[in-house]
């Protein structure tokens, strides 16, 4: 977790969060909420899954781009998008096709859950799959691999903290206030918005 | 608390920006900004130029897939666009080799260590001590017209207006 935000968040709580064992949590949700339009993305290589899948990693939020390098093809190429309901109409083998079809050069997935996507047609066991994906940095020692840093950039660190601040207090605990909750988010959302403009 | 305060004004009305020159990488056209950008980045890039100064064009990064499904390791010989997937990483294409770009962004504004360190413009001194207000005022517990300071100050900070600075280019 950020070393700035968490002095950030005991500065302005005057000590009253708890930052040991609530913080973490609420550190991750806000992180989650604030990157759904995507800020902190990364990359990643991704191994497939047994029933050629591919997974995102954990402390990713969401897969934006994937890319796929299979036998026959000397360049990565962008993965279309097809949902569960299209792929059964496309073929309804299509969880069994192990090469395109009828001229087909596109390599497509399928979105079956928020972090899983099931390849088609199935490629090669040699394929190598990267994705482009929203993170959050982590919270705990344990860094994914893929994580540039544990530590937020600057310009996010003051929105994130007033955010965290605004969850902290909206909590029943000996110390909620909601007025105080409201103002940390109506601050925190502003000061977001400088970024995201 | 100043110190925040001024860089939030600063990226909210880029004020203060900066260039820096990126070598291109020929075997990926994706550049992480927290590794590969300047210590100052400041999470907005408003232009990109090739190495004989011409402006390269700003693309969605949905629309990237459009033009070609191999985008990510393109090759070529000449840049013809960029993208932000994200406010982290930086996208040129294609990758041309031994080649660089120069781009504009916002950048971080240094530690305010006295009133004559401040670095925005003075007509926007003000926008910063009404953050920084709203800062103190979470610190001492005092809400009263909260919200009706957060809205005027979001109104005058001009995040309304920003995106008609640069023709909406780097939005």
């Amino acid at each position: 977790m950020d070393a700035t935000v968490v002095s950030y968040v005991t500065e302005l709580s005057n000590g009253e969060a708890d930052t040991t064992n609530v913080l973490p949590g609420i550190y991750e949700d806000v992180l989650g909420q604030i990157n759904i339009p995507p800020i902190l993305v990364t990359t990643q290589a991704l191994s497939p899954n047994g029933d050629y899948s591919v997974s995102l990693p954990e402390g990713s939020i969401s897969g934006l781009f994937y890319f796929i390098s299979n036998t026959g093809f000397h360049y990565y190429q962008q993965l279309g998008e097809l949902s569960v309901r299209e792929a059964d109409w496309l073929l309804p083998t299509w969880r069994n096709i192990s090469s395109p079809q009828n001229g087909q050069t596109v390599y497509s997935f399928v979105r079956e859950s928020r972090n899983q996507r099931d390849i088609f047609p199935v490629p090669a066991s040699s394929a190598n799959i990267y994705a482009l994906f929203t993170y959050v940095p982590s919270v705990a020692n344990n860094l994914p691999s893929y994580a540039p840093t544990d530590t937020l950039p600057a310009w996010l660190q003051m929105p994130v903290a007033l955010l965290c601040l605004g969850e902290e207090y909206a909590r029943e605990s000996n110390h909620q206030n909601m007025a105080m909750s409201k103002a940390c988010t109506m601050l925190g959302q502003l000061m977001l918005k400088a970024v995201l403009k | 608390m100043l110190t925040v305060a001024q860089q939030f004004v600063n990226l909210a009305e880029r004020l203060i920006t900066n260039v820096f020159t990126l070598t291109i990488n020929v075997n990926g056209t994706v550049y992480d900004m927290l590794q590969n950008g300047p210590a100052d980045y400041c999470g907005n890039i408003l232009s990109v130029t090739d190495n004989n100064n011409n402006e390269i064009t700003f693309c969605n990064p949905g629309a990237l897939g459009q033009n070609s499904r191999s985008w990510w390791v393109d090759r070529g010989t000449k840049i013809l666009s960029w993208s932000m997937v994200g406010k982290t990483l930086l996208v040129v294409v294609p990758s041309v080799t031994a080649s660089t770009i120069t781009a504009r962004y916002t950048t971080l504004t240094p530690t305010i260590t006295s009133a004559s360190n401040m670095t925005v413009p003075d007509d926007t001194t003000e926008h910063v001590a009404r953050l920084t207000e709203l800062i103190c005022r979470i610190k001492t517990r005092q809400f009263t017209d909260f919200e009706a300071k957060v809205k005027s100050l979001e109104a005058d900070m001009r995040l309304v207006d920003a995106m008609s600075d640069t023709g909406g280019k780097a939005d």
